[in-house]
């Protein structure tokens, strides 16, 4: 007892002041900004040298489960076009034309309905905490930490490199930069407005732009109107029979 | 000097025409090479142009370098008048982007064109290609059960394959319109092609103009904007390309790029003329690289001839080395005999050019006339590294002359330093028989 009430003493400090690894953040952040389950209902407004348009939809994220889904509600002649994710497979439906069709991994690194998004964005199918490595880089910021991360040899990651800046009290991520395999920077996402939202507090909006030669191209702000955490999610909304259910 | 070596090639013929024979059967070999090599590669690229390109096109600045949906132009009436210049005969429009084909469970990648069928005929050779049902021109929509619109297409026989989709079948087409929204139409397969370019017979459909327009949402009413990825220009043929270029060239020039800009992302999107050696940059080092592992395999066919050559020259020399001695022995310098020796060389090296063309140009006119078109895994293996499954042969000064200097260069070469013996000749020793 003598011998353990030693150990305790000489340790607690470092217990105290134990810093976590760039992974645990990553792990705690991914954690804070999508939870067990969560449903929300998005603006998206997509702003491009030549178009300008808003997309107002709803998305149902199961991470436990591997599953996502998406309704388009606005526009109009994007009505009830939705998406689904089972594990590894995607899915779309196109109301238009009455078909769903099975989107390919290989167009996860294409653009979302045209905004700087791209799928996998969206569906997350590559993982920020299993499939990169994550250290700290040498110069943090005051009050906030700043990880690099770079994809495993076998990872699916379309980014060469990911720069996250994370505030220090709960983890939540304020800048991620994206840099291709040549190492230049060709997207920058800026997360602010961060609101209580049923429970948790999370970024209520999200701009990504797409830079060429330093410059921005195209932006896409995401705003999150409405986000629930604690509301259960029925399993029937992640099947295919829901892709075809109009709203 | 002259004469000598003249009337020096009648005193042995049979030694004179085995030479002669030699330098022939390289330039036969040699110039039947290079004239099928050109002609394949003309065919190669003559398919590539007028299956799917056409001399010249009008695309969106950056657009050659990145063929993105986003590049497409705006167009108007009165830029279409604008870009009929002298020599123009016609305009065709095209809007292509890259989308989704489904079919049952299977879905692939691949190329949309929208095009006028009508003003297509009259540029490329696509219609011509159609192996089952027929082309796009005497074909209308029609409406399905639940009153959607079907639209007409025609589509690569190894994409039907893939889907195993056949004539008749409706298939579904989804892409991301101009706009970034969903974009798809429900079209139904009228006729099949094969092209035999791998890129169209895998991966292409293509649908009357309107059907594209609706597909990927790139018509402006109101505005009177149609937005097209190329305008294709009718010009009278080949000969007329560079004249009509410059013309437009001059009315569409390439713009300049700001400081560290890549064209690919530029923001002005001004239409701009652009060559078919601009827009088929891939085939035209398809081209270059095979004509480098053929000049590779000619300098070596070459080297061995030519080593043939002087192998002869050498036992010609041998036979006559105690007539050079006599010759020495009356006073001739080794450098007369020398310089007569390779007269006679330089004067058997030209019939023998002469037969050797005359050959080659026998074999170049029945294949240019009569070319071999390839079936079977022949045909495939072809296609599938992107030649034109014909062989075919074609006259060109500019292969003429390569291919003779190929020949003489190498020949003269090794037969002066075979003939440099002469001067290593002892004439006592030869004429006493050692």
């Amino acid at each position: 007892m003598l011998k353990g009430l030693l150990i305790l003493t000489f340790i607690w400090p470092q217990l105290l002041c134990a810093v976590p690894t760039a992974k645990e953040i990553i792990q705690k952040s991914d954690s804070a900004m999508r939870g067990d389950q969560s449903y929300s209902r998005v603006e998206i407004i997509v702003e491009k040298p030549r178009f300008k348009r808003t997309i107002v939809l709803d998305s149902y994220d199961s991470r436990k489960n591997d599953r996502f889904f998406i309704r388009i509600l606005k526009p109009k002649k994007d009505e009830n076009t939705t998406f689904l994710k089972v594990k590894q497979n995607f899915w779309q439906y196109i109301p238009s034309i009455g078909r769903e069709i099975k989107i390919e991994a290989s167009l996860l690194a294409d653009s979302w309905m045209g905004s700087d998004f791209t799928n996998d964005d969206l569906i997350k199918q590559v993982s920020i905490v299993d499939d990169y490595e994550h250290a700290f880089l040498e110069q943090p910021l005051e009050g906030y930490y700043k990880i690099q991360m770079i994809p495993k040899p076998a990872s699916p990651a379309v980014w060469a490199k990911i720069i996250l800046t994370l505030r220090k009290g709960d983890c939540l991520p304020v800048k991620e930069e994206f840099y291709d395999h040549q190492g230049r920077l060709k997207k920058v996402m800026l997360l602010s407005d961060f609101k209580v939202m049923d429970g948790r507090m999370i970024p209520c909006k999200v701009v990504m732009s797409s830079l060429e030669n330093q410059k921005v191209i195209s932006r896409t702000t995401l705003i999150n109107l409405k986000v629930q955490f604690k509301q259960k999610i029925p399993e029937s909304v992640f099947s295919k029979a829901n892709l075809r259910k109009a709203q | 000097m002259i004469l000598l070596a003249f009337r020096n090639l009648f005193r042995n013929l049979r030694r004179s025409s085995l030479i002669m024979l030699a330098i022939a059967v390289s330039a036969a070999l040699v110039l039947t090479t290079r004239f099928f090599s050109y002609g394949m590669h003309l065919e190669t690229l003559n398919q590539a142009v007028l299956l799917n390109t056409g001399y010249i096109q009008i695309v969106a600045n950056g657009y050659a370098e990145n063929p993105a949906l986003e590049r497409a132009m705006d167009i108007t009436p009165d830029m279409l008048k604008e870009m009929k210049v002298a020599g123009v005969i016609s305009l065709a429009k095209r809007i292509q982007g890259a989308g989704l084909i489904s079919f049952r469970d299977a879905s692939k990648f691949i190329s949309i064109y929208g095009v006028q069928p009508a003003e297509e005929k009259k540029i490329t050779t696509l219609h011509q290609k159609i192996i089952l049902g027929s082309y796009l021109d005497t074909l209308i929509a029609e409406k399905d059960q639940l009153g959607r619109t079907v639209y007409p297409c025609i589509i690569g026989f190894k994409l039907a394959e893939n889907l195993r989709a056949g004539l008749g079948q409706t298939v579904s087409l989804v892409t991301s319109q101009f706009d970034g929204s969903v974009g798809a139409v429900l079209v139904k397969i009228k006729g099949i092609f094969r092209a035999d370019e791998n890129q169209l017979d895998y991966n292409a459909v293509f649908l009357e103009l309107e059907a594209g327009h609706s597909l990927f949402g790139t018509l402006d009413p109101g505005n009177h904007i149609e937005r097209l990825t190329a305008v294709i220009v009718n010009i009278a043929g080949e000969h007329d390309a560079p004249e009509v270029y410059q013309k437009l060239r001059t009315k569409y020039p390439l713009p300049a790029l700001d400081s560290g800009e890549r064209r690919e992302f530029s923001l002005n999107y001004a239409p701009t003329a652009y060559l078919w050696s601009d827009l088929i940059p891939g085939v035209i080092q398809l081209i270059n690289f095979d004509q480098v592992s053929n000049e590779i395999s000619i300098f070596f066919i070459v080297l061995i001839l030519s080593f043939g050559i002087m192998n002869i020259v050498q036992i010609a020399l041998h036979e006559r080395r105690r007539e050079f001695c006599v010759l020495m022995a009356l006073g001739t310098s080794p450098g007369q005999i020398y310089r007569t020796y390779l007269l006679e060389i330089i004067f058997l090296l030209i019939p023998g050019l002469v037969v050797g063309y005359i050959i080659a140009y026998g074999v170049n006119y029945y294949f240019e006339n009569y070319p071999i078109t390839l079936q079977g895994e022949n045909r495939e293996f072809f296609v599938t590294n992107g030649f034109a499954p014909v062989v075919k042969s074609v006259f060109s000064w500019r292969e003429l002359v390569l291919g003779v200097i190929w020949i003489v260069m190498p020949a003269m070469f090794l037969t002066v330093l075979a003939a440099k013996r002469i001067f290593k000749l002892n004439p006592i020793k030869e004429m006493n028989g050692r």
